[in-house]
Protein backbone atom coordinates (compact mmCIF):
# COMPACT_ATOMS: atom_id res chain seq x y z
CA UNK A 1 0.00 0.00 0.00
CA UNK A 2 2.03 2.60 -1.22
CA UNK A 3 0.81 4.72 -4.08
CA UNK A 4 -3.13 5.63 -4.31
CA UNK A 5 -4.83 5.23 -7.51
CA UNK A 6 -6.68 8.59 -8.81
CA UNK A 7 -9.22 7.10 -11.18
CA UNK A 8 -12.66 8.37 -12.99
CA UNK A 9 -14.96 5.94 -14.08
CA UNK A 10 -17.60 7.41 -15.84
CA UNK A 11 -21.35 4.78 -16.83
CA UNK A 12 -23.78 6.76 -19.15
CA UNK A 13 -27.46 5.66 -19.69
CA UNK A 14 -30.72 6.05 -21.70
CA UNK A 15 -33.55 5.31 -19.58
CA UNK A 16 -32.57 1.96 -18.31
CA UNK A 17 -30.04 1.47 -21.52
CA UNK A 18 -26.63 1.73 -20.63
CA UNK A 19 -24.94 3.78 -23.52
CA UNK A 20 -20.88 2.28 -22.08
CA UNK A 21 -19.98 1.74 -18.58
CA UNK A 22 -16.71 2.21 -16.68
CA UNK A 23 -14.76 4.10 -18.70
CA UNK A 24 -11.69 5.81 -17.73
CA UNK A 25 -11.62 9.88 -17.48
CA UNK A 26 -8.73 11.93 -18.05
CA UNK A 27 -7.88 14.38 -15.71
CA UNK A 28 -7.04 17.97 -16.98
CA UNK A 29 -4.12 20.05 -15.01
CA UNK A 30 -7.54 21.31 -13.11
CA UNK A 31 -7.85 17.70 -11.67
CA UNK A 32 -4.32 17.42 -10.77
CA UNK A 33 -3.05 20.71 -9.17
CA UNK A 34 -6.09 20.74 -7.00
CA UNK A 35 -5.31 18.79 -4.25
CA UNK A 36 -1.77 20.02 -3.81
CA UNK A 37 -3.51 23.22 -3.86
CA UNK A 38 -6.26 22.18 -1.08
CA UNK A 39 -3.88 20.52 1.04
CA UNK A 40 -1.72 23.87 0.98
CA UNK A 41 -4.39 25.59 2.96
CA UNK A 42 -4.07 26.47 6.39
CA UNK A 43 -7.16 28.94 7.33
CA UNK A 44 -10.15 31.24 6.86
CA UNK A 45 -10.32 34.25 8.51
CA UNK A 46 -13.24 36.47 9.11
CA UNK A 47 -11.55 39.66 10.52
CA UNK A 48 -14.44 42.66 9.90
CA UNK A 49 -17.45 41.65 11.57
CA UNK A 50 -20.66 39.41 11.24
CA UNK A 51 -20.61 38.30 8.13
CA UNK A 52 -19.92 35.04 5.85
CA UNK A 53 -16.07 34.57 3.75
CA UNK A 54 -15.66 31.27 2.46
CA UNK A 55 -13.34 29.00 0.26
CA UNK A 56 -15.29 26.71 -2.37
CA UNK A 57 -14.37 23.11 -2.48
CA UNK A 58 -14.35 21.31 -4.89
CA UNK A 59 -18.31 20.35 -4.93
CA UNK A 60 -19.08 24.09 -5.40
CA UNK A 61 -21.21 25.06 -8.35
CA UNK A 62 -19.95 21.04 -9.87
CA UNK A 63 -21.66 20.73 -13.19
CA UNK A 64 -21.25 18.33 -16.42
CA UNK A 65 -21.39 19.22 -20.16
CA UNK A 66 -21.88 16.96 -23.34
CA UNK A 67 -20.24 18.30 -26.40
CA UNK A 68 -20.38 16.78 -30.15
CA UNK A 69 -16.51 16.78 -31.28
CA UNK A 70 -15.08 13.34 -32.06
CA UNK A 71 -11.41 14.44 -33.18
CA UNK A 72 -9.80 16.11 -30.46
CA UNK A 73 -8.39 14.20 -27.68
CA UNK A 74 -7.77 15.76 -24.16
CA UNK A 75 -4.81 17.44 -23.37
CA UNK A 76 -3.85 18.60 -19.32
CA UNK A 77 -4.43 21.99 -20.55
CA UNK A 78 -7.52 22.11 -21.74
CA UNK A 79 -9.81 23.93 -20.00
CA UNK A 80 -13.55 23.36 -22.31
CA UNK A 81 -15.18 20.98 -24.21
CA UNK A 82 -14.36 21.46 -27.98
CA UNK A 83 -18.06 22.03 -29.03
CA UNK A 84 -20.30 22.03 -26.10
CA UNK A 85 -23.91 21.40 -27.08
CA UNK A 86 -25.84 24.69 -26.08
CA UNK A 87 -24.18 27.62 -24.78
CA UNK A 88 -20.50 27.67 -23.44
CA UNK A 89 -19.55 25.52 -21.22
CA UNK A 90 -22.52 23.71 -22.22
CA UNK A 91 -26.73 22.87 -21.31
CA UNK A 92 -26.23 21.38 -17.83
CA UNK A 93 -28.09 18.35 -16.23
CA UNK A 94 -31.63 19.15 -15.36
CA UNK A 95 -31.06 17.78 -12.20
CA UNK A 96 -27.41 16.73 -10.71
CA UNK A 97 -26.83 14.77 -7.51
CA UNK A 98 -24.17 12.76 -6.01
CA UNK A 99 -22.90 10.33 -3.51
CA UNK A 100 -19.97 9.50 -1.32
CA UNK A 101 -18.67 5.67 -1.00
CA UNK A 102 -16.83 5.99 2.35
CA UNK A 103 -13.72 3.29 2.08
CA UNK A 104 -13.13 2.85 6.32
CA UNK A 105 -13.22 -0.95 6.09
CA UNK A 106 -12.63 -1.37 2.16
CA UNK A 107 -9.85 1.30 1.36
CA UNK A 108 -11.59 2.42 -1.48
CA UNK A 109 -13.02 6.00 -0.92
CA UNK A 110 -15.43 7.73 -3.91
CA UNK A 111 -17.39 10.62 -4.97
CA UNK A 112 -20.20 9.60 -7.50
CA UNK A 113 -21.32 12.71 -9.47
CA UNK A 114 -24.82 12.16 -11.27
CA UNK A 115 -26.41 14.34 -14.12
CA UNK A 116 -29.33 13.73 -15.40
CA UNK A 117 -30.40 15.33 -18.88
CA UNK A 118 -34.26 15.24 -18.86
CA UNK A 119 -35.65 14.24 -22.33
CA UNK A 120 -35.60 16.45 -25.12
CA UNK A 121 -33.77 18.77 -23.10
CA UNK A 122 -30.44 18.22 -25.51
CA UNK A 123 -30.26 17.43 -28.59
CA UNK A 124 -27.36 16.39 -30.95
CA UNK A 125 -24.27 13.43 -31.21
CA UNK A 126 -21.96 12.93 -28.21
CA UNK A 127 -18.68 12.85 -28.48
CA UNK A 128 -17.19 14.36 -25.59
CA UNK A 129 -18.36 14.63 -21.68
CA UNK A 130 -16.84 16.95 -18.80
CA UNK A 131 -17.07 16.78 -15.75
CA UNK A 132 -16.41 20.19 -13.96
CA UNK A 133 -15.60 20.71 -10.79
CA UNK A 134 -14.70 24.04 -8.06
CA UNK A 135 -10.78 24.22 -8.20
CA UNK A 136 -8.19 25.65 -6.80
CA UNK A 137 -4.92 26.69 -8.25
CA UNK A 138 -3.51 28.78 -5.19
CA UNK A 139 0.26 28.67 -5.36
CA UNK A 140 1.72 29.83 -2.45
CA UNK A 141 5.25 28.59 0.08
CA UNK A 142 3.79 27.69 3.57
CA UNK A 143 0.21 27.42 2.86
CA UNK A 144 -2.22 30.14 1.81
CA UNK A 145 -5.30 32.22 4.17
CA UNK A 146 -8.24 33.81 2.89
CA UNK A 147 -8.66 36.76 5.71
CA UNK A 148 -11.68 38.86 5.00
CA UNK A 149 -13.77 41.77 6.63
CA UNK A 150 -16.45 41.20 4.99
CA UNK A 151 -18.75 38.76 2.26
CA UNK A 152 -16.12 37.07 -0.09
CA UNK A 153 -14.80 33.59 -1.17
CA UNK A 154 -12.13 32.06 -2.91
CA UNK A 155 -12.38 29.43 -5.49
CA UNK A 156 -15.38 29.17 -6.48
CA UNK A 157 -15.38 28.83 -10.11
CA UNK A 158 -15.99 25.45 -11.66
CA UNK A 159 -13.82 24.01 -14.30
CA UNK A 160 -13.22 21.36 -16.72
CA UNK A 161 -11.42 18.67 -13.98
CA UNK A 162 -11.83 15.91 -16.24
CA UNK A 163 -12.56 14.80 -20.28
CA UNK A 164 -14.07 11.63 -21.93
CA UNK A 165 -13.73 11.65 -25.45
CA UNK A 166 -14.38 9.68 -28.41
CA UNK A 167 -11.29 11.43 -30.04
CA UNK A 168 -9.33 9.44 -27.15
CA UNK A 169 -10.84 6.53 -27.45
CA UNK A 170 -13.04 5.96 -24.69
CA UNK A 171 -16.40 5.46 -26.45
CA UNK A 172 -18.40 5.70 -29.82
CA UNK A 173 -20.34 8.53 -30.80
CA UNK A 174 -23.98 8.25 -30.10
CA UNK A 175 -27.25 10.11 -30.78
CA UNK A 176 -29.15 11.12 -27.85
CA UNK A 177 -32.49 9.42 -27.58
CA UNK A 178 -34.89 12.27 -27.08
CA UNK A 179 -37.40 10.35 -26.03
CA UNK A 180 -35.45 9.61 -22.85
CA UNK A 181 -33.62 10.63 -19.90
CA UNK A 182 -30.00 10.69 -20.42
CA UNK A 183 -27.55 10.06 -17.51
CA UNK A 184 -23.95 9.81 -16.55
CA UNK A 185 -22.31 8.93 -13.28
CA UNK A 186 -18.92 9.77 -12.58
CA UNK A 187 -17.06 8.34 -10.33
CA UNK A 188 -13.88 10.02 -8.73
CA UNK A 189 -11.94 7.15 -7.29
CA UNK A 190 -8.88 6.90 -4.71
CA UNK A 191 -8.07 2.93 -3.76
CA UNK A 192 -4.83 1.38 -2.75
CA UNK A 193 -2.76 0.01 -5.41
CA UNK B 1 0.49 13.29 -25.50
CA UNK B 2 -0.21 12.34 -21.89
CA UNK B 3 -3.19 10.34 -21.17
CA UNK B 4 -3.81 11.38 -17.41
CA UNK B 5 -6.43 8.56 -16.97
CA UNK B 6 -4.80 6.19 -14.37
CA UNK B 7 -3.09 8.66 -11.98
CA UNK B 8 -1.42 8.13 -8.77
CA UNK B 9 -1.30 9.73 -5.78
CA UNK B 10 1.94 9.07 -3.66
CA UNK B 11 4.87 10.50 -1.80
CA UNK B 12 8.09 10.45 -1.42
CA UNK B 13 10.70 10.97 1.62
CA UNK B 14 14.42 11.63 1.78
CA UNK B 15 16.43 12.01 5.57
CA UNK B 16 19.63 13.34 5.56
CA UNK B 17 21.99 14.44 8.34
CA UNK B 18 24.91 16.85 7.01
CA UNK B 19 25.73 14.88 3.44
CA UNK B 20 24.74 11.66 4.41
CA UNK B 21 21.51 10.21 2.97
CA UNK B 22 20.17 8.23 5.41
CA UNK B 23 16.67 7.51 3.50
CA UNK B 24 16.58 7.79 0.16
CA UNK B 25 13.47 8.96 -1.88
CA UNK B 26 11.40 5.90 -0.46
CA UNK B 27 7.74 5.89 -1.38
CA UNK B 28 5.03 6.53 1.46
CA UNK B 29 2.32 4.41 2.77
CA UNK B 30 -0.92 7.01 2.82
CA UNK B 31 -2.93 6.24 5.68
CA UNK B 32 -7.17 5.49 5.06
CA UNK B 33 -7.72 9.43 6.85
CA UNK B 34 -5.24 10.81 4.27
CA UNK B 35 -7.41 9.40 1.54
CA UNK B 36 -10.67 10.39 3.71
CA UNK B 37 -9.43 14.02 3.50
CA UNK B 38 -9.02 14.11 -0.18
CA UNK B 39 -12.29 12.72 -0.76
CA UNK B 40 -14.02 15.55 1.64
CA UNK B 41 -12.39 18.04 -0.19
CA UNK B 42 -13.90 16.75 -3.31
CA UNK B 43 -17.62 15.86 -1.85
CA UNK B 44 -17.42 19.17 0.29
CA UNK B 45 -18.96 22.46 -1.20
CA UNK B 46 -17.30 24.83 1.46
CA UNK B 47 -15.51 25.79 4.26
CA UNK B 48 -16.47 29.26 5.67
CA UNK B 49 -16.33 31.84 8.54
CA UNK B 50 -19.00 33.87 9.81
CA UNK B 51 -18.26 35.91 12.72
CA UNK B 52 -15.66 38.45 14.29
CA UNK B 53 -12.02 36.96 14.61
CA UNK B 54 -12.97 33.34 13.82
CA UNK B 55 -10.74 31.06 12.21
CA UNK B 56 -11.38 27.77 10.10
CA UNK B 57 -8.07 26.14 10.69
CA UNK B 58 -7.27 23.32 8.00
CA UNK B 59 -4.90 21.07 6.39
CA UNK B 60 -1.68 22.90 6.26
CA UNK B 61 -2.53 24.73 8.71
CA UNK B 62 -1.46 21.21 11.00
CA UNK B 63 0.93 20.07 8.99
CA UNK B 64 4.09 18.44 10.84
CA UNK B 65 6.52 15.58 10.62
CA UNK B 66 7.05 13.70 14.05
CA UNK B 67 9.72 10.83 14.30
CA UNK B 68 9.12 7.60 16.02
CA UNK B 69 11.27 4.58 17.60
CA UNK B 70 9.00 1.55 16.87
CA UNK B 71 10.24 -0.57 14.39
CA UNK B 72 7.79 -3.68 14.68
CA UNK B 73 4.20 -2.27 13.29
CA UNK B 74 3.60 -2.56 9.97
CA UNK B 75 1.79 0.59 8.16
CA UNK B 76 -1.67 -0.90 7.69
CA UNK B 77 -4.15 1.25 6.09
CA UNK B 78 -6.48 2.41 9.13
CA UNK B 79 -3.07 2.88 10.72
CA UNK B 80 -4.08 6.27 12.55
CA UNK B 81 -0.92 7.47 14.43
CA UNK B 82 3.14 6.49 14.85
CA UNK B 83 3.44 3.09 17.21
CA UNK B 84 6.04 5.09 18.90
CA UNK B 85 5.56 8.82 18.61
CA UNK B 86 8.82 10.94 19.87
CA UNK B 87 6.86 14.15 20.55
CA UNK B 88 9.65 16.74 19.84
CA UNK B 89 8.53 18.83 16.83
CA UNK B 90 10.95 19.79 14.23
CA UNK B 91 12.72 23.34 14.82
CA UNK B 92 11.86 24.06 11.59
CA UNK B 93 9.06 23.24 9.15
CA UNK B 94 8.21 24.90 6.02
CA UNK B 95 6.55 23.30 2.24
CA UNK B 96 7.04 24.81 -1.08
CA UNK B 97 3.81 25.75 -3.12
CA UNK B 98 2.19 23.34 -4.84
CA UNK B 99 4.30 22.89 -8.28
CA UNK B 100 4.39 21.25 -11.60
CA UNK B 101 7.19 19.17 -12.17
CA UNK B 102 6.18 18.56 -15.56
CA UNK B 103 2.42 18.89 -17.32
CA UNK B 104 1.65 15.45 -15.52
CA UNK B 105 2.82 16.21 -12.24
CA UNK B 106 2.34 17.83 -9.34
CA UNK B 107 3.67 18.12 -6.06
CA UNK B 108 3.75 19.66 -2.40
CA UNK B 109 6.98 19.43 -0.49
CA UNK B 110 7.47 19.73 3.49
CA UNK B 111 10.78 19.91 4.80
CA UNK B 112 11.07 19.43 8.71
CA UNK B 113 14.45 20.08 10.53
CA UNK B 114 15.60 19.30 13.92
CA UNK B 115 18.40 21.27 15.64
CA UNK B 116 21.60 18.55 16.28
CA UNK B 117 21.43 16.81 19.48
CA UNK B 118 17.69 17.15 19.40
CA UNK B 119 16.16 13.74 18.70
CA UNK B 120 18.43 11.07 20.16
CA UNK B 121 16.51 8.08 20.60
CA UNK B 122 16.64 5.58 17.50
CA UNK B 123 14.34 6.47 14.47
CA UNK B 124 12.07 3.60 13.28
CA UNK B 125 9.02 5.23 11.76
CA UNK B 126 8.40 8.53 10.54
CA UNK B 127 5.10 10.02 9.84
CA UNK B 128 3.29 13.04 8.25
CA UNK B 129 0.84 14.86 9.50
CA UNK B 130 -2.03 16.82 8.26
CA UNK B 131 -5.12 18.80 9.31
CA UNK B 132 -7.28 16.30 7.11
CA UNK B 133 -10.93 17.37 6.44
CA UNK B 134 -13.10 14.53 8.09
CA UNK B 135 -16.78 15.53 6.51
CA UNK B 136 -17.80 13.01 3.80
CA UNK B 137 -20.93 14.32 3.47
CA UNK B 138 -22.48 15.45 -0.26
CA UNK B 139 -22.24 18.89 -0.58
CA UNK B 140 -20.74 19.35 2.82
CA UNK B 141 -20.52 23.11 4.39
CA UNK B 142 -18.73 24.09 7.66
CA UNK B 143 -18.82 27.31 9.35
CA UNK B 144 -16.06 28.26 12.03
CA UNK B 145 -14.67 24.88 12.23
CA UNK B 146 -10.98 24.03 12.95
CA UNK B 147 -9.67 20.37 12.41
CA UNK B 148 -6.85 18.36 13.46
CA UNK B 149 -3.49 17.48 12.95
CA UNK B 150 -4.08 13.56 11.71
CA UNK B 151 -1.48 11.01 10.58
CA UNK B 152 -1.63 11.54 6.57
CA UNK B 153 1.48 9.12 5.64
CA UNK B 154 3.95 7.08 7.19
CA UNK B 155 7.23 5.17 6.52
CA UNK B 156 8.57 2.83 8.91
CA UNK B 157 11.97 0.27 9.01
CA UNK B 158 9.14 -2.71 9.63
CA UNK B 159 7.61 -2.19 6.08
CA UNK B 160 11.15 -1.96 4.90
CA UNK B 161 11.08 1.56 3.79
CA UNK B 162 14.45 2.28 5.55
CA UNK B 163 16.88 0.85 7.80
CA UNK B 164 16.53 2.33 11.88
CA UNK B 165 18.89 4.82 12.62
CA UNK B 166 20.08 6.99 15.52
CA UNK B 167 20.61 10.46 14.38
CA UNK B 168 23.94 11.65 15.56
CA UNK B 169 24.66 14.67 17.86
CA UNK B 170 26.19 17.05 15.81
CA UNK B 171 24.60 17.39 12.69
CA UNK B 172 21.12 18.67 11.91
CA UNK B 173 18.14 16.14 11.11
CA UNK B 174 16.71 16.92 7.68
CA UNK B 175 13.43 15.11 6.31
CA UNK B 176 11.71 16.39 3.06
CA UNK B 177 8.24 14.75 2.30
CA UNK B 178 6.63 15.00 -1.42
CA UNK B 179 2.97 14.54 -2.16
CA UNK B 180 2.18 14.17 -5.52
CA UNK B 181 -0.35 13.70 -8.46
CA UNK B 182 1.08 12.30 -11.44
CA UNK B 183 0.42 10.15 -14.00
Amino acid sequence: MSNINYSGIVTVKQGNDIVFENAKNHFTTYGMQTIPCFLNLNYILQNGGTYTNYTGLCSNNWSMYIGTNTSVATTPGMTALNAPIGTTPGTAPSAKSSVVIDGTSTGIWATIWTGVWYPGTVIGTIGEMALYLCYCNTTTANGWNFTSGSNASVNVTAGMFSRLSVADGDFQAFAIDTTKALSIDWNIQLSYA
Amino acid sequence: MTNNSDLKIGGRVTVRQGDDILVDNVENHIVNQGLKGIISMLCGSYDSCTSLNQYSYSNRYYATINCGTDTTHRTTYSTTDLSAKIATAPNAFSSLSPNAIITSKWVMQYIAIWNPGVITSQVGEIGLYNGNYTNITPGWTSANTSYAASLFSRISASDSDFVAFTPVSTQSLVITWEIGVAA
